[in-house]
C-alpha cells in the first residue's frame, strides 16, 4: 500500500527518534550488554536495518539523502540515555 | 569546504557515534584508537580540530593534550576533551594542558554539529604562551620536559612554608593583612584563620615576584625571625592584647571603650532620633546610659550587680537589657497626654463589652437552637398528630405507651375504621360497574350485606392491612345469609378470580408470543442485513 511520503526533515527526525526509542525499549538488556562489550552498533544492526526500511517507505528519498536521521536518533536517544551503564566506552 | 576532524577514542562505539554526528556534508572524519596514534595522525593529517577521549589505553586525555600542545605542528589545533559521565572534568588541569573545550560523553549530535559550525570558527586556540606561567606542567614551548621540571618555580603557599622562617615577605604580608583588622574596634579578638584561608586560596608569589624577591629574602641577614618578634609586632599593631596581658573585665575598661559604638547606643540614638528631647552630649537624668555590655553573661552579671547596689537602677538595666532605651514612665505620660492610653483603655473596655454581646449572641443562638429543636416534631408529636384524627382522647398517648398491646389493638381498630371510611366514601361515589346478571338482585335486597366493589386500595394498605378475608369462606358458615346473597357473592368472587387468572394467562401467553415472534423475526432480519452487506461488498 502506498503512503504519502513525508518531506519534512524535522518530522523525519521525529519518526526516527520514535523508532530509536522503540529499539531501546524492546532491547534494553541487549543494549546494556552491548555497551559493556563495546559492540553496540553490531548488536542493534538488525533493528537499525528494519527501521531504515520503514523510513524509506514513509519518507521522501530526497529528504532521506539529506541526513542520517536514524543513526543520529540512535546516538541521541539510545546512547545518550544509557550513560548510567557502567562501561569502558565512555 | 568541510572540517577535518581527528577523533581519538579507544571505543569503536564512540568512534562510530562521533562519525555519525560529525561526518556530514564535506567533513572529513579521521579516527585514532590510542594517544600516540592520535598524535602521529594529528601531525600528519593536520586536522582542523582534535577530539580527545579522557581515558585512552596508553595515555590520559590530559597527557595527549599536553603532547599535542608541545608539538609545533599541532599546537594551534583546537583541542576538545571528551570526559566520561563518571569522572568529572578537572578544569584546572585542563587549562594547564591547553584544553580548549570540554564536552561530556555521551554527546548530542546536534550539539557537536553546532560546535563545529558555530563555536569552532570563533575559538581562540590556547597556545603555551597563553597558559599560566606558574602553573605546573606547562612551560614555554620546547623548554618543558621531565628533566627541567624541577627548575620550574614552585608555587608558594602556606602549606609549604614549613620552617622557612626566611620568608619575611610572607610574614610582612600577613602582618599587613592583620593590620586591616583593627582589634580596638571590637572587644573580641578576631581569629586570624580567615587571613590564612585567604592566603591559601591564591599563590603568594608569582613567578616574576619570585625572581626578584626570593633572592633578597634568602639573604642571611634577614632570616631570623622569632615568634616573639611576631607577637610584639602584632601587639604594636593592635595596641591591645598580648599573651602576657590579663584580660580585664569590660566594665573596668569602660572609659577606654566608650568610643566603641554599642548596641545600646544605637538603641538610644534610634529612640531619640525621632524625638529630639535629648542630645547625646547632655543626656537628661531620665535618659538611659549607654550599656557597656556585649554578651548575655555580662548582661546577667551586670543585672545582678545593679540589683545589689540600687533597685531603681536595676529596673532601668532591665529595660535596657530588652533594648529599651525607652522610659516606660515617660511613655505612659506621653500616652496619657495624647489620650492614646485612654483610647486604648476604652478599646480594652470595648473589647470586654463587645465580648458580652457575643455571649448574648451565643445564648440567643442556643435559645434559637432549642426553639428549633422544639419546633422539630418529635416522635411523640408525630404520633400525636397522627392519631389525633382517630380520636381526641387518644391525643394523650405517649410514645412509651405506643407499643403496648392496647395500643396495637387500637391501631388495628383504627386501621379497620379507616378502611371502612374509605369504603364508605367509595360507595358514595358512583362507580360504573359492568352490568352483571347478579347485580339486579343485589339492588333488590337492601338488607343484603354490603357489596364489595373492586375498591382501589393503595399498595401500602394492601401490604399493611390484613387482607379482607374473602367472604367466600366465611359466608357459608354464617347461617343468616339468604340464598340470593350466597349466589351473588360466589359469582362475584369467581369473577375476581377469573379476572386474575385471565390476566395472568394473558400475560404469559403474550410473553410467549412475543418471544416466539422475536425468535422468528430477529434472525431473519439479521440474516437479511448480513446478506445486504455481503451484496454491497461483492458489488464493490
Amino acid at each position: 500500500m502506498e503512503y504519502k511520503k513525508i518531506i519534512d526533515p524535522k518530522k523525519t527526525f521525529r519518526i526516527a527518534k520514535a523508532m530509536a526509542s522503540d529499539i531501546q525499549m524492546y532491547h534494553k538488556e541487549e543494549i546494556e550488554e552491548a555497551l559493556k562489550n563495546d559492540t553496540f552498533f553490531e548488536v542493534i544492526e538488525n533493528e537499525y536495518l528494519e527501521g531504515k526500511q520503514l523510513l524509506e517507505q514513509r519518507i521522501d528519498p530526497d529528504v532521506l539523502k539529506q541526513d542520517n536521521y536514524l543513526e543520529r536518533a540512535i546516538v541521541d536517544i539510545i546512547l545518550k540515555y544509557s550513560s548510567n551503564v557502567k562501561s569502558t566506552i565512555w | 569546504m568541510g572540517t577535518k576532524i581527528l577523533f581519538i577514542d579507544d571505543s569503536k562505539t564512540m568512534r562510530h557515534a562521533g562519525e555519525i554526528a560529525m561526518d556530514f556534508n564535506e567533513n572529513q572524519f579521521i579516527t585514532a584508537v590510542t594517544g600516540d596514534e592520535g598524535v602521529e595522525k594529528a601531525i600528519v593529517e593536520q586536522p582542523d580540530v582534535i577530539f580527545v577521549d579522557l581515558t585512552l589505553p596508553d595515555h590520559t586525555g590530559y597527557e595527549v593534550c599536553k603532547m599535542l600542545k608541545t608539538k609545533p605542528e599541532t599546537l594551534k589545533i583546537p583541542l576538545i576533551l571528551m570526559t566520561n559521565p563518571f569522572d568529572s572534568y578537572d578544569e584546572k588541569k585542563g587549562e594547564q594542558v591547553g584544553v580548549d573545550i570540554n564536552i561530556p560523553k555521551p554527546f548530542d549530535t546536534q550539539k557537536l554539529r553546532d560546535l563545529l559550525s558555530d563555536t569552532l570558527p570563533t575559538i581562540v586556540v590556547k597556545t603555551p604562551e597563553d597558559l599560566e606561567p606558574t602553573s605546573v606542567g606547562i612551560t614555554p614551548l620546547n623548554t618543558f620536559n621531565d628533566d627541567n621540571i624541577s627548575k620550574v618555580p614552585e608555587v608558594k603557599t602556606v602549606s609549604n612554608l614549613g620552617n622557612e622562617s626566611e620568608n619575611n615577605d610572607f610574614l610582612n604580608d600577613f602582618i599587613a593583612e592583620e593590620e586591616k583588622y583593627d582589634v580596638s574596634e571590637s572587644p573580641v579578638i578576631k581569629p586570624v584563620v580567615p587571613s590564612y584561608e585567604k592566603q591559601m586560596e591564591q599563590p603568594l608569589i608569582t613567578e616574576s615576584e619570585f625572581d626578584v624577591d626570593v633572592d633578597q629574602s634568602f639573604s642571611d641577614n634577614s632570616t631570623e625571625i622569632s615568634l616573639d618578634s611576631v607577637e610584639s609586632v602584632l601587639a604594636e599593631s593592635s595596641g591591645a592584647i598580648t599573651p602576657d596581658d590579663e584580660i580585664k573585665p569590660f566594665n573596668s575598661d569602660f572609659d577606654e571603650m566608650s568610643s566603641i559604638p554599642d548596641v545600646s547606643d544605637i538603641a538610644v540614638k534610634t529612640a531619640t532620633s525621632s524625638d529630639n528631647q535629648f542630645s547625646e552630649d547632655t543626656p537628661p537624668e531620665n535618659a538611659l546610659k549607654p550599656v557597656e555590655i556585649t554578651s548575655v553573661d555580662q548582661l546577667l552579671e551586670n543585672e545582678f550587680d545593679e540589683e545589689d547596689s540600687d533597685d531603681s537602677s536595676s529596673s532601668s538595666v532591665e529595660e535596657e537589657s530588652f533594648g529599651g532605651a525607652v522610659d516606660m514612665n515617660a511613655v505612659n505620660d506621653l500616652l496619657e497626654e495624647t489620650g492614646l492610653l485612654n483610647d486604648e483603655l476604652n478599646k480594652a473596655d470595648d473589647v470586654t463589652i463587645e465580648s458580652s454581646p457575643e455571649t448574648v449572641e451565643e445564648n440567643v443562638e442556643e435559645n434559637v437552637e432549642d426553639e428549633f429543636i422544639d419546633s422539630i416534631p418529635s416522635v411523640d408529636n408525630l404520633m400525636h398528630s397522627e392519631f389525633s384524627n382517630i380520636d381526641d382522647d387518644e391525643k394523650t398517648v405517649d410514645a412509651s405507651n405506643l407499643l403496648t398491646d392496647e395500643f396495637i389493638d387500637e391501631l388495628e381498630n383504627s386501621l379497620v375504621e379507616d378502611s371502612l371510611v374509605e369504603e364508605r366514601l367509595i360507595e358514595e361515589t358512583p362507580i360504573k360497574e359492568v352490568p352483571e346478571p347478579t347485580t339486579p338482585q343485589a339492588s333488590i335486597n337492601p338488607a343484603a350485606p354490603k357489596e364489595e366493589p373492586i375498591s382501589v386500595h393503595s399498595v401500602d394498605e394492601l401490604l399493611s392491612e390484613p387482607q379482607p378475608e374473602p367472604p367466600v369462606i366465611k359466608e357459608p358458615i354464617e347461617p343468616p345469609h339468604t340464598v340470593d346473597s350466597e349466589e351473588k357473592i360466589t359469582v362475584k368472587l369467581d369473577d375476581q378470580q377469573m379476572k386474575q387468572v385471565i390476566t395472568e394467562i394473558v400475560k404469559r401467553v403474550s410473553r410467549e408470543l412475543i418471544e416466539d415472534i422475536v425468535w422468528q423475526v430477529v434472525p431473519d432480519l439479521a440474516e437479511s442485513i448480513i446478506k445486504e452487506e455481503l451484496r454491497k461488498i461483492l458489488d464493490q
